[in-house]
């Protein structure tokens, strides 16, 4: 009987002295290695939170599945490709530039209740749902957010910045999504080189009429 | 007599006019940049840094090189989108010091934590984004405005110094820059025999994919960290340099180099500026070689290195820039 608990002691004793060992092999952290599409933090759809139906992706992605495309994803990399070469515009005046496109759609599996008829429900009039999506935005950047369907782009209504890298937006559909900022790249700073070139252009033309009318004034004179 | 006053007079009213109206037009263009600018006026970036009532400015008798290790094999492509999946893993800038004649090395962490321009579709900047070092160079195609981005990013982290020239490189440029001095040099400390059984301890001659190996991979290695990473980086550096000075004497070395490796890198160095600079800066003595400290964390689901600000404001101020007077 003692053999057998000095036995079963010997060995707790070694199990235990290996389980650090075992630790350190699983303490291996990944390192971020690319920043994929925008992850949803919350959705809303008639009362019901919908956060687990949606699938958000990318272009990335869709082109990885491009021999088996479902159609968001060829309709997506259709999209860009026509933002892409200049084809196709935004319905947005002023310069902007597209930070995000992706494509939203849901995903049936991922549902509480797969015969809950999401797609069909949104597409009823008046329906919309509520999507939070992570960008990854400064508090301080204004987004527009579209939704492509039918060959038309729709503005999202009460696009809200939440200061924290997500924006809030109510949509009437889902499908391919572009986030636009500002742009601006083109805008004028005192700083830099071209207002110091205007600034030589001036003087210089200053200067010359001086000098013209200096010598015509001498001119006149003789 | 009339006909040629009256012609000299209108040659001189037309020249008057012109001069009047470039007079208006780069007179609107200068306020249209100073007030009328709907957004707030951007303040002119002096480079001047103060500092215990010291004035410091950017040192122009030094060169520096941004040295990238991108973390995809093959040659290089284009992901044909504005973003791509070539993470910046190993980030060196080497600072040719003229005066002193030595090259320091300053070695950012990947995971160093700052804001970095997010490049839209198009290419055009659209905001920015807070997190790791190594995603400034997944936004874009993954050539050479991936590459700007991640210098535009390190520029402005060390305090917006002017960053001369680039050079990022795929995996597979490690082993064959490696293979080209004959085989690096390190002294292996950590148990690779889970990676590459072939990287045994001690004085190792690394050959081919042990080059990428060692530099590359954490998993499995060590304590699994960066930071162990880093160092053994550094190591292979030493190394690389040490086995590079044999070699350059031959002219047609580079040369060949540069041709064997070309398909791995995206550079703005030509092929004459590569000379230019192997023949100016070749015998610099390797000076000092420096990480700046910080804190390592684990974020929500990756690791986070957040610099710590006074070391990192000494080291900038030590590298990169000069007391006046």
């Amino acid at each position: 009987m003692r053999k057998t608990i000095c036995l079963l002691c010997a060995v707790i004793m070694c199990l235990s002295l290996a389980s650090p060992a075992f630790a350190a092999a699983n303490t291996f952290v990944p390192s971020i290695t690319y920043k994929d599409a925008p992850t949803i933090e919350d959705s809303e759809m008639n009362d019901q939170n919908t956060s687990g139906c949606l699938v958000v992706t990318s272009i990335e992605t869709a082109r990885k599945n491009a021999a088996n495309a479902t159609e968001a994803e060829k309709e997506l990399l259709d999209v860009y490709a026509q933002l892409d070469n200049g084809t196709m515009k935004l319905p947005l005046s002023g310069d902007y530039v597209i930070r995000e496109l992706v494509s939203v759609t849901f995903d049936q599996l991922g549902c509480i209740d797969p015969s809950h008829g999401h797609e069909e429900w949104l597409e009823e009039e008046g329906n919309c749902i509520t999507v939070s999506f992570n960008l990854g935005v400064d508090k301080h950047t204004h987004v527009t957010v579209l939704v492509y369907k039918d060959g038309q782009w729709t503005a999202a209504e009460d696009v809200t910045n939440n200061g924290d890298g997500t924006i809030t937006c109510t949509l009437e559909d889902i499908g391919t999504i572009a986030f636009c900022v500002e742009d601006i790249s083109d805008a004028p700073q005192t700083g830099d080189a071209g207002f110091l070139l205007w600034v030589v252009i001036l003087v210089m033309a200053a200067a010359a009429v001086v000098v013209l009318l200096v010598l015509r004034r001498k001119e006149n004179k003789k | 007599m009339k006909k040629r006053l009256r012609a000299k007079d209108i040659a001189f009213a037309a020249l008057m006019l012109i001069l009047v109206l470039v007079m208006l037009y780069s007179g609107l263009r200068i306020v249209e940049s100073t007030v009328l600018y709907s957004g707030e006026p951007e303040e002119f970036v002096s480079k001047t840094i103060t500092r215990d009532g010291v004035d410091y400015f950017p040192r122009q008798d030094i060169t520096t090189v941004l040295v990238m290790g991108i973390d995809r094999f093959g040659p290089v492509e284009s992901s044909e989108s504005y973003q791509n999946r070539g993470a910046s893993d190993m980030n060196m800038l080497l600072i040719f010091d003229e005066v002193n004649e030595v090259c320091n090395v300053l070695h950012l962490n990947r995971d160093t934590m700052l804001e970095m321009p997010v490049l839209g579709i198009g290419g055009k900047e659209a905001g920015t984004f807070y997190g790791q070092l190594a995603l400034s160079h997944t936004y874009g195609s993954g050539l050479e405005d991936s590459c700007e981005n991640t210098r535009n990013t390190i520029s402005a982290f060390l305090y917006g110094i002017t960053i001369d020239y680039y050079v990022a490189m795929n995996m597979d440029a490690i082993a064959v820059l490696n293979d080209a001095v004959g085989g690096v040099n390190v002294n292996v400390t950590e148990d690779f025999s889970r990676v590459d059984p072939t990287i045994g301890m001690g004085a190792v001659t690394l050959k081919g994919e042990q080059a990428i190996h060692f530099v590359r991979t954490r998993k499995d290695v060590g304590d699994q960290l960066n930071l162990s990473r880093i160092q053994r980086q550094q190591d292979y550096i030493d190394g690389f340099t040490e086995a590079f000075r044999a070699k350059q004497a031959d002219e047609q070395f580079i040369l060949s180099v540069y041709e064997e490796v070309a398909p791995y890198i995206v550079t703005d160095c030509s092929m004459t500026v590569i000379n230019s600079m192997v023949s100016r800066y070749g015998d610099y003595a390797i000076g000092e070689v420096v990480t700046p400290p910080g804190e390592n964390v684990l974020g929500e689901e990756y690791y986070e290195f957040y610099a710590d600000e006074e070391a990192l404001d000494a080291l900038i101020l030590r590298l990169l820039y000069a007391p006046k007077g």
